[in-house]
């Protein structure tokens, strides 16, 4: 597999902007709808970080998922 | 010798082993008085899950004939030979209840040890108990410091706190004189959270050194062994004696490690990585004259400090993704068989289900953007051989506080490393927790992370800087 071709700069700023906005805190659900409701919105904001992340680094197709087999 | 002195039970490996060779103690006198203690003053503080005293006890026995057969030559087999522990309830000891510090699990036997348990025995060292810890070692998310079994984990420094987690019980027994040194597991601050909330020691190791069969699994590329001891030294010992490869464990890297503080490099020739925000901008202001201070003592070292920041990647979006899928895959029947409500944190439960939800792509590009962070990060080692950075940015919640629950203030410009333990997580990096100063009489403690399998640098940095400070010497109160 070929070097991955971002760099350092290219990540900068961008991506924190993303992650400051994941870690805004929600209020705390008081039911356990509410609280399944919250977990499935945590989960949304997350996969919207990771898709703006993806954007932003513009990372090789070849980029291989980070799994570990042994033969 | 019926009644050990009190200093005893805070002794490191190496006196302990120098009684036993002395025969100032017996290896069953060790164990029947640590497992008494651990019986005795693990409930006060939640630590405890299950004792094993009477096994440990007989275990002892052996060790004591073998000891004696050995004392002739002047020495002991290996450092742990006679030496007690206690392992975090996510390993399996065969015929003994392992909980996984849930109710859905409360009665849940294995018919065989794990590698861990297997490997200690084998060296001689008695199982005293098993330890408590947050259920299912946290899942994709905890809120409360009560999701676990036995009950929240309390502090030994101040039974109001919380102790960490979810290696609660691993870190409470070592800090409260419990047991000389503990297993725990991280898959993301399990390990090196509790550590410095009750200030002691401890080894996050490099992902696949130190193998996990028979250990819950909660994330597959993420879960991590590691001991909880007096010092670093300690650690070494330890891992020196749990690591090697093993085929039951897919993630096994194959390797050995041979602690070798002898052939250390001079700490001239290293180069710590730090952010200075780090130490005077993100922690809290009660915590930041501890950590000046410690990161005085650490130049002090003599090794060239550089200053550096971690790249820039939403390296809590990506555990998290990775966590949640893995663990609700891991849960999966739990969860169909409704019987995930019986857990003791809502936040849990709702986690686990709602991570059946994410999707195929969304994994994947977790793991993808794992994968390039973790070419970032490896870059760094170029300019530097350890990175340095306070393990949590201040002391041990109160124990009713929302965990989740972030204080309302500005935050610093600079990211610095606040993002190395989910970061050095998924990048299957090394990491040293070390006790280094007080804030509010509660202990805080340094972070020291480096590449994969350069735990002997990272050890060798965490016993000199101990040969200079005695924070890890500290006992509590109670103790």
């Amino acid at each position: 597999m070929k070097p991955s071709r971002m760099t350092r700069r290219q990540l900068a700023g961008a991506i924190l902007t993303t992650a400051a906005a994941a870690q805004t805190p929600a209020p705390t659900p008081s039911t356990p709808d509410g609280e399944l409701q919250a977990a499935r919105e945590r989960n949304q904001r997350t996969s919207e970080t990771l898709a703006a992340a993806w954007a932003k680094v513009k990372a090789p197709i070849e980029t291989e998922p980070a799994f570990h087999f042994t033969a | 010798m019926a009644e050990l002195a009190n200093e005893i039970y805070f002794a490191g490996i190496a006196e302990l082993s120098r009684m036993l060779l002395a025969k100032e103690v017996t290896a069953v006198n060790l164990a029947r008085a640590f497992g008494r203690r651990l019986e005795t003053l693990g409930p006060r503080y939640n630590a405890l899950a299950l004792p094993l005293t009477e096994r440990a006890i007989r275990q002892a026995k052996a060790v004591d004939a073998e000891i004696d057969a050995w004392r002739k030559r002047g020495k002991l087999r290996g450092p742990l030979v006679g030496i007690p522990y206690g392992a975090k309830d996510l390993l399996s000891v065969a015929g003994q209840i392992t909980t996984w510090g849930a109710r859905p699990y409360a009665a849940q036997v294995f018919d065989h040890d794990a590698t861990v348990v297997h490997k200690l025995e084998s060296a001689g060292a008695p199982l005293v108990g098993k330890l408590a810890m947050v259920e299912l070692a946290g899942g994709p998310g905890y809120r409360y410091a009560s999701a676990s079994l036995t009950g929240p984990g309390l502090n030994p420094w101040d039974r109001t706190r919380w102790s960490g987690g979810s290696s609660s019980g691993s870190a409470i027994a070592v800090a409260a004189g419990l047991a000389p040194f503990a297993i725990g597991s991280e898959t993301s601050g399990s390990i090196l959270t509790p550590a410095a909330f009750c200030g002691v020691t401890a080894l996050r190791p490099t992902y696949g050194l130190v193998s996990r069969y028979g250990a819950m699994p909660l994330s597959w590329t993420l879960d991590k062994l590691g001991p909880f001891c007096r010092s670093a030294e300690d650690c070494g010992l330890v891992l020196e004696t749990i690591a090697g490869g093993d085929r039951r464990d897919p993630g096994s890297a194959g390797k050995s490690f041979y602690y070798t503080p002898q052939y250390a490099r001079k700490m001239s020739e290293l180069r710590i990585g730090f952010a200075p925000a780090d130490f005077n901008e993100w922690p809290d202001e009660a915590a930041r004259p501890a950590f000046q201070q410690a990161l005085e003592a650490m130049r002090g070292l003599g090794a060239t400090m550089v200053e550096t920041r971690l790249p820039d990647f939403p390296y809590g979006s990506t555990i998290d993704a990775i966590i949640s899928a893995d663990a609700a895959s891991v849960f999966e029947p739990l969860i169909a068989s409704g019987k995930v409500d019986e857990l003791a944190d809502q936040k849990q439960i709702a986690g686990l289900k709602a991570g059946l939800e994410i999707s195929a792509h969304v994994y994947l590009k977790a793991m993808r953007v794992r994968r390039l962070a973790r070419e970032a990060i490896f870059k760094l080692f170029g300019d530097v051989d350890v990175l340095l950075t306070p393990a949590r940015l201040g002391t041990a919640p109160k124990i009713d506080e929302p965990l989740d629950h972030r204080p309302d203030r500005a935050r610093p410009k600079d990211a610095g490393f606040t993002a190395l333990i989910p970061a050095g997580n998924l990048a299957g990096m090394p990491a040293l927790a070390l006790p280094c100063g007080f804030a509010d009489n509660l202990p805080v403690a340094l972070q020291l992370a480096g590449v994969p399998f350069s735990e002997n640098t990272l050890l060798a940095v965490g016993k000199e800087f101990q040969s200079r400070t005695d924070w890890h010497k500290r006992k509590p109160p109670t103790g």
